[in-house]
């Protein structure tokens, strides 16, 4: 921050307390992504959860404005495939061998939502549906 | 739904089983990625059994259905068993019941406390799989 105060320039400094250590921003995206991953450990499942939701609550609500109606098992399979493919995504970082338990059971468990939504989607159906 | 649809659906339950699981693992053996799905022996055995269960189902079907085609039915006579309806569907079941329970396990654990909503659900299917036989096979039970 730059100031003038009598004729003379001064320069203060702003300092803020971080809770974390930042993530070296000059290495790329994918270096940021890690960094995150290793200081906040619940970053994944957070996103992963906000995913889901925002595809889950987000197309039920719009089939129902417009339909009156919701199809909640197709929902659940469309929100957990694309949580699904957000967790590929991210298992193709170079994951730090600390964090790589942490995601491995993200994925597993996002897996395992998929199948449980399938077997909704599936048991749900009526016959003239697929 | 009829006995078809039920043990169709149960069918493509284990499909999409096999096929999401085999997605992930060749997903990260294409890509060489740091964290692969088949680093988890559950799910991939789970996907194993899975393969097995439906090549088992595919034999037994295959017999139900010659069992069907070689019975006859005189006029005015019923069928005096209801075997043969039943074969296939039964076996389903068992498959369902592996990709639940590995799953049930996956995030619920092994407390037993949880188990009897699983415990209850599969039930329910077996006494769905009995009222579709008997409808399939003497009429309709509703």
């Amino acid at each position: 921050m730059y100031g003038k105060l009598g004729g003379v320039i001064q320069i203060k400094m702003m300092f803020l307390d971080y809770l974390y250590s930042l993530p070296n921003a000059t290495s790329g995206l994918d270096a940021i992504a890690v960094q995150t991953i290793s200081a906040v450990p619940w970053f994944i499942p957070l996103l992963m959860a906000f995913t889901f939701f925002l595809v889950f609550l987000g197309g039920i609500g719009r089939q129902k404005a417009r339909s009156g109606t919701a199809d909640y098992p197709m929902w659940s399979v469309v929100a957990s495939l694309a949580t699904f493919l957000l967790t590929l995504m991210i298992t193709m970082l170079p994951i730090t061998a600390a964090s790589r338990d942490g995601v491995l059971g993200s994925l597993v468990v996002i897996v395992v939502v998929t199948i449980f939504s399938g077997v909704w989607l599936f048991l749900d159906r009526k016959v003239s549906e697929v | 739904m009829g006995q078809i649809k039920f043990t169709m659906s149960l069918i493509f339950i284990a499909l999409f089983t096999v096929a999401i699981i085999g997605f992930a693992v060749q997903f990260a053996s294409d890509n060489g990625t740091s964290v692969s799905l088949a680093d988890d022996p559950e799910l991939t055995n789970l996907r194993g059994g899975t393969e097995d269960d439906l090549l088992t189902f595919k034999g037994e079907a295959k017999e139900t259905y010659e069992s069907i085609i070689d019975s006859s039915i005189e006029t005015g006579d019923t069928t005096p068993s209801g075997g043969q309806f039943a074969i296939t569907p039964i076996t389903v079941i068992g498959i369902v019941y592996n990709i639940l329970n590995v799953g049930w396990l996956k995030i619920f654990g092994g407390d037993p406390n949880f188990a009897i909503f699983l415990t209850a659900f599969l039930g329910v299917l077996g006494f769905m799989i009995g009222m579709y036989v008997w409808k399939t096979w003497r009429g309709n039970p509703d």
